[in-house]
């Protein structure tokens, strides 16, 4: 610790130092109508400034320049750039600049870029490895990321190949990541496109003024009513992809003179059906922000908005379906009932947040904001769960022509072929098997000659919960303290309740469930205590709406403090950056489990983490058009709660060796901000070490583990159930280089370039652990080496090219083309079956050997987007049409990943007997839109 | 405020389109209307043993469902039978009960179906999940299938996979009073039927899989109802359930009566901290997971329960002796004691409706005895006083019932020397 503090002291040290500065200032408004546009970005190489309501700006140089290019960026505006020399004097005022409406933008930012499309899975599951930032970066400035956003979105690249836990998402300060697994979550604002538009995006290592972010950067979102531009706008666009149809509309008053600003927002996105078959959508957002500016040093901003939203989940699917069903878009999630597609996976969330930020102006040019906020609601997804009946999912192997006695394989092959009803899941069937179930239960709740008779459900949709509870606090600091330094600071504090469990949803016909888990009733059939999910309430009779299974809390807690000086001198700027962050963490039981009386009820012990971060960076500028940088970061992160706990559903055990991640990056390039030219070139490194991660599934069939212990080769089985897996010891390594350009060859048209070639990889062999929940025998179990040393971190185009050309029309409109290529998608890999044990008594040579070992690479792929813009005005009002199709070529066999499933046939070493399941890239999609603004 | 109601008008249109997430209940399935090209009987004598015949296109099958896996005794197969036989369909998939229980009408297209046997059992199959809902057509419910009476001699190959009774049967010595079958190691276990008055015996299988593997054999004579089945030269019978077995008169010798006529158990057989596992008793557990254990003190084996340092919150444990006979009026005397005594927690009861198996839902009555209490010293033995039984008759079980609990419940309680005898 003392070479923190030292390093802190370091930081602090040259707020001693003073020296002479130059004030840049001036006023940006739109041409035509002479309002103020705020928010427009004023760069120079060494310093930048945001424009406020009254689309005024200040910037503070050194005194020693001279010669200044200067260029102001707004959302839906022509770019200006102007050269200011520099005389001797403390101000330089700039007086009015006016910027011309960009004829070919729609309204601004982020609606020009075509709707992302992400599998429905990507939006809240928080089941899903896969979630994607490259949407939350859309927005970013910076050649490389707004372009590889655009176009590498679809396809689940992350930037890096960094997982979104690397990026920290503010809103007015307040750190947006979830705190048990550390995602941020789009979708907790999503359909607020119109008054979310207001963000700072940073991306990698370097300075950021309002946190010390992640290794992969942040963004801070702005939701004040005084920043939203003043405006009355509808749009409606129609769509093939998750939704079909958007309705949208805001109403922003600007700041009036009474200080107030009011901004109101709402939309709804909705499909029957959107491009996966049986995947209904409905998602609703709100949004009011009400300012309050008191004079020139305070101001206040309350902000509540929430999404409630409901949709019907698209699963990955295993190839054989596929082909059968004759599409790689097969979705083994609904089924018919009475004829209609309902989904048996319905993801719902609505977790509404309130902020009030309090916005000071110390002094002369310090600022203190303050923000506090509460989110709260619910979030979970439906699943099936059944007692005494057959595996109801239509993808179960047994069901597959693979899985069938051979002489059947070819009938049962067209059936599944010819009839979609025998391929999805078969409703009917269900709520019949209920109707039928007629049993008595007796000493129900636990009392003796209480005796229920009824109709007793099989089958039932289950909702898995993660709601939770959140209070935050924040408070940035930011002062620029002489002529060469700018100091940023912060602290914050986080207080969290997840509440996780599951309840009834629909007994599909039948009277009751009861709280019992079968796997252990099977596993030990005499012995009714163990069967009990809650000792307290034995033989709990359920209906619909009560908890069940399982019931536990997270709590969390985290504090987090960091620091930041900039010093920005002719050719050099330095930042360096340090963090200190306190996290504790336990998990708290609603109910005694039968199998873990001792382990699941009650307060956990807690686990507590202290980290730290500490980053730097140099920009040597060669000119104003010319840049090199280099920035180096170490941190240490707390493991997430969600990675922490072997089977946190039933007991508070931890994994063995919890530990911080340690993360180490380096990255260094070129910039180049011509007239006609912008291009960036970077290289980078980052090592992460000392990863866990937990999974769990399903196994429905035996899984038969074999150790070796004092010399003698011992087989058991875990049977089937619900299994926690558990790896340690995680390291990977993340290199490679990007490059970008945006070219303007002549009037009116310009080339993009794009590449990312990255290689991301495994370097360690972690250690894991295998638990049956239903089976505490089996606790204290083999640990096993995970053999997977420089395998390829999977779920992102390693490599990513694109190409792209837009033309600029005279009549007010645009056409932009891009043709993309990607590569080295790997799929995700079964850790089990990169055992010693998944290849024992294989040879090494041996074709079977190498089946199991070898981690499958996705086929690249090509595709071809077009985007197009229209824009008309009359009078005040103005109407934008968009049109994006992605994919024109309609290329249905990109695999954008999969997963191996984490079952294995170790009795037949046959990893086709469980295989893996894919996503595919959407085949031709388009988005179009219609909005007006007056 | 104009913008602000257009604003709002906007969003009410978007309230107009409708996304269905709400479905109605589907309706109970229709019945089949198809029938049969062929009886059962027909298509099993178009078997040859040992032969693997794939049966002619339009061939269907009708009929009732005589036995289906809901007790585990089956497994993925079903017994169908009509008015001339009886024959096993084979499938895939398990928990068929659900959609094909007793009593419901099926009609099977059996085309390309494989007609096979199985050491002398004809079967039809193998019926994959997918074809179900091609093949089976499904027909009415709660329909009754009656059994056929006969007598040992008359079962021959035409009873094969059909619903009998036998009456007049018993299980013969080493049969009766035991387990079914072994639920542990999940194995299934030959039992002997004998018939009364004859020489004649054949045995009852039953799957260590089975719901009622773990309940006791009836001692008594009766009537079973079972499919009839062969297992080459092994004449056998599968019941479904313990519905099927109804041995409650005396044994065939007219002696033994249905239970021991005498009980004098002093636990000798036990070992110190196991749990009681003696032949015919039985020892559950009903809140927590904790037994009665033998325990030996001088030579002296005796069992106890208690709650003390227990890590579930509650205990309740019972004790139950083997069916005893009450045909002749009996009495009760057993020694109780205590140890560290913090709370009254042992009581006796007794039942005439339970069957080894059925503990939940059979009838238990509180006996009036003497039991250790506060008073007494610990480890020092009190007796229970002679317990007349002469209210109860038939066959019954006495229960010795503990409770407990970790923190103010912790007495050990043990009893000894159980004697029941003529009155």
């Amino acid at each position: 610790m003392n070479k923190f503090y030292s390093l802190l002291l370091l930081l602090f040290l040259p707020i001693l130092a003073n020296a002479q500065l130059l004030l840049v200032e001036g006023q940006v408004l739109d041409a035509e109508t002479n309002q103020p546009i705020v928010g427009a970005l004023v760069s120079t190489t060494i310093a930048t400034a945001v424009t406020d309501a009254a689309g005024s700006f200040e910037m503070e140089l050194a005194a020693d320049v001279t010669k200044i290019d200067l260029v102001i960026t707004a959302d839906a505006y022509l770019p200006y750039s102007m050269e200011v020399t520099i005389t001797n004097s403390d101000v330089k005022s700039l007086g009015v600049i006016s910027l011309s409406a960009d004829p070919n933008a729609v309204s601004s930012g982020n609606q020009q870029i075509p709707t992302l499309v992400l599998s429905s899975e990507d939006l809240e599951d928080s089941d899903n490895r896969n979630e994607d930032i490259s949407g939350i970066l859309a927005s970013s400035r910076d050649v490389f990321i707004s372009t590889s956003s655009y176009t590498f979105g679809a396809l689940r690249f992350r930037v890096r190949g960094y997982d979104s836990e690397n990026t920290t998402i503010l809103m007015n300060g307040i750190p947006m990541n979830e705190l048990e697994n550390g995602r941020p979550y789009w979708s907790t604002w999503g359909g607020l496109n119109d008054v979310t538009r207001n963000q700072e995006t940073d991306f990698g290592l370097g300075a950021i003024e309002y946190t010390f972010g992640g290794i992969g950067g942040a963004t801070n979102i702005d939701t004040r009513a005084s920043n939203q531009r003043k405006q009355f706008s509808v749009s409606y666009a129609i769509s093939n992809r998750t939704y079909r149809n958007r309705l949208m509309a805001t109403y922003s008053t600007g700041l009036k003179p009474s200080g107030w600003a009011f901004s109101f927002s709402g939309s709804r996105r909705w499909a029957q059906e959107g491009y996966a078959p049986g995947t209904f959508y409905d998602a609703w957002s709100y949004f009011a922000s009400v300012d309050k500016k008191f004079n020139d040093n305070h101001s206040l901003n309350f902000t509540a908005f929430g999404t409630p939203n409901k949709r019907g989940k698209d699963g990955a699917a295993v190839q054989e379906l596929n082909d059968l069903a004759g599409t790689n878009y097969y979705n083994p999630y609904w089924g018919f009932q009475n004829g209609e597609k309902r989904n048996s996976r319905v993801g719902h969330s609505h977790q509404p947040v309130l902020m009030l930020r309090h916005d000071w102006n110390i002094g002369e040019k310090a600022t203190l904001t303050n923000t506090v906020s509460y989110q709260f609601g619910s979030n979970g997804g439906t699943a099936l769960d059944w007692y005494g009946a057959r595996d109801p999912r239509p993808d179960y192997y047994r069901y597959l022509p693979s899985g069938t006695e051979p002489e059947f394989a070819d009938e049962v092959a067209n059936i599944l072929a010819n009839d979609e009803a025998a391929r999805q899941i078969d409703w009917d069937y269900m709520y019949n098997v209920n109707y039928n179930s007629l049993e008595t239960v007796y000493d129900v709740d636990g009392i003796s000659g209480n005796i229920v008779t009824g109709l007793r459900s099989k089958y039932i949709v289950e909702d898995r919960r993660y709601d939770s509870k959140e209070l935050n606090w924040s408070s940035i600091y930011s002062n620029p303290i002489g002529d060469h330094l700018t100091l940023n600071a912060g602290l914050s504090y986080q207080v969290y309740e997840g509440d996780n469990y599951k309840l009834v949803d629909d007994l599909l016909g039948g009277e009751f469930y009861m709280d019992i888990n079968r796997f252990v009733q099977r596993d030990f059939p005499d012995d009714p205590a163990k069967w009990q999910n809650d000792l307290n309430n034995p033989n709990r009779i359920l209906y619909e709406g009560d908890r069940f299974g399982y019931d536990y809390a997270s709590h969390i807690r985290k504090g987090n403090a960091w620091a930041q000086g900039v010093f920005n001198f002719r050719f050099l700027d330095v930042f360096l950056a340090g963090e200190v962050s306190q996290t504790t963490f336990w998990r708290e039981g609603k109910v005694q489990n039968g199998l873990y009386p001792e382990s699941s009820f009650g307060n956990s012990e807690k686990q507590e983490f202290l980290n730290y971060g500490v980053k730097g960076g140099v920009t040597y500028k060669i000119n104003s058009r010319n840049f090199l940088y280099v920035n180096g970061g170490y941190l240490t992160r707390a493991p997430y709660f969600r990675n922490s706990y072997l089977s946190p559903r039933v007991r508070d055990e931890v994994v063995d060796g919890l530990t911080s991640t340690k993360i180490q990056s380096v990255e260094g390039g070129y910039i180049l901000r011509g007239a006609t030219i912008r291009a960036r070139a970077t290289a980078y490194w980052t090592v992460f070490q000392d990863a866990s991660e937990v999974m769990s599934f399903f196994n429905d069939e035996e899984l038969t583990i074999t150790q070796i212990v004092n010399n003698v080769e011992e087989s058991f089985g875990v049977t089937a159930g619900f299994v926690n897996y558990a790896l340690t010891d995680i390291d990977s390594k993340h290199q490679g280089v990007e490059l970008a350009f945006d070219w303007t060859v002549a009037a009116g048209l310009s080339l993009r370039g794009v590449a990312a070639v990255g290689r991301y990889q495994y370097t360690s062999r972690p250690t894991s652990v295998i638990i049956n929940e239903s089976d505490p025998g089996l606790f204290d179990p083999v640990k096993k080496t995970v053999y997977q040393q420089n395998f390829f971190i999977p779920g992102t185009p390693q490599s990513a090219y694109s190409a792209g050309i837009r033309y600029e029309g005279k009549g007010y409109w645009s056409v932009n083309l891009n043709a993309n290529y990607f590569d080295d998608i790997y799929i995700d890999f079964n850790p089990n079956r990169r055992t010693e044990e998944a290849v024992a008594s294989l040879s090494p040579e041996s074709p079977q050997f190498a089946s199991i070992i070898d981690q499958e690479r996705g086929d690249a792929g090509f595709t071809a987007d077009f985007f197009g813009t229209k824009s008309f005005r009359f009078n005040d009002i103005g109407l934008y049409l968009t049109v994006g199709v992605n994919n024109i070529f309609n290329n249905q066999t990109i695999k954008t990943g999969g997963y191996e499933q984490l079952r294995f046939d170790f009795a037949n070493q046959d990893p086709t007997t469980y295989p893996a399941r894919y996503y595919y890239y959407y085949g031709r999609n388009y988005f179009i839109s219609l909005s007006f603004r007056l | 405020m104009k913008y602000f109601s257009l604003f709002c008008l906007v969003l009410l249109f978007g309230l107009q389109a409708c996304v269905k997430t709400e479905f109605d209940a589907p309706p109970v399935s229709e019945s089949c209307t198809k029938s049969a090209t062929i009886s059962i009987a027909d298509l099993k004598a178009s078997h040859s043993l040992g032969q693997e015949e794939l049966i002619a296109a339009g061939t269907v099958i009708t009929g009732v469902v005589a036995a289906d896996d809901a007790s585990g005794n089956f497994y993925r197969n079903i017994i169908l039978q009509d008015e001339t036989a009886g024959i096993e369909i084979r499938f895939n998939v398990t928990d068929l009960y659900n959609e094909f229980p007793v009593g419901r009408r099926l009609t099977i297209t059996c085309d390309s179906l494989i007609l096979s046997d199985y050491n002398g059992v004809t079967q039809v199959g193998e019926i994959q999940e997918a074809m179900i809902s091609t093949r089976i057509c499904k027909g009415e419910q709660g329909l009754v299938v009656e059994p056929i009476t006969v007598t040992m001699d008359q079962l021959d190959a035409s009873y094969i996979s059909r619903l009998i009774k036998l009456e007049g049967v018993e299980f013969a010595g080493g049969s009766a009073g035991v387990n079914y079958a072994d639920a542990v190691n999940l194995y299934s276990v030959n039992h002997v039927l004998e018939e009364c008055g004859t020489e004649n015996e054949m045995l009852v299988r039953s799957s260590g899989f089975a719901t009622f593997a773990s309940a006791k054999t009836p001692v008594g004579s009766g009537s079973i109802v079972a499919i009839y089945s062969v297992f080459g030269s092994d004449q056998q019978l599968y019941i479904r359930d313990l519905n099927d077995v109804d041995m409650e008169m005396d044994r065939c010798d007219g002696t033994g009566g249905t239970g021991l006529t005498s009980l004098n158990e002093d636990f000798q057989s036990g070992a110190d901290n196991e749990d009681i596992a003696l032949e015919g008793w039985s020892n559950i557990a009903v809140k927590g997971t904790r037994l009665w254990r033998g325990k030996e003190f001088s030579g002296n084996i005796y069992a106890q329960a208690t709650a003390y340092n227990d890590t579930s919150p509650e205990m309740e444990t019972w004790l139950i002796t083997p069916a005893l006979d009450l045909s002749v009026e009996k009495t009760l005397n057993f020694q109780s004691a205590l140890a560290f005594w913090t709370h009254d927690g042992l009581s006796v009861w007794i039942s005439t409706d339970f069957t080894g198996f059925n503990f939940a839902s059979a009838t238990w009555t509180e006996l009036n005895c003497t039991v250790a209490g506060q008073s007494d010293a610990n480890y020092d033995y009190v007796d229970s006083g002679l317990i007349d039984l002469s209210a109860y008759s038939g066959t019954a079980y006495i229960g010795f019932k503990h409770i407990g609990n970790p923190t103010d419940g912790t007495t050990s309680y043990i009893i000894d020397d159980v004697v029941v005898e003529d009155k």
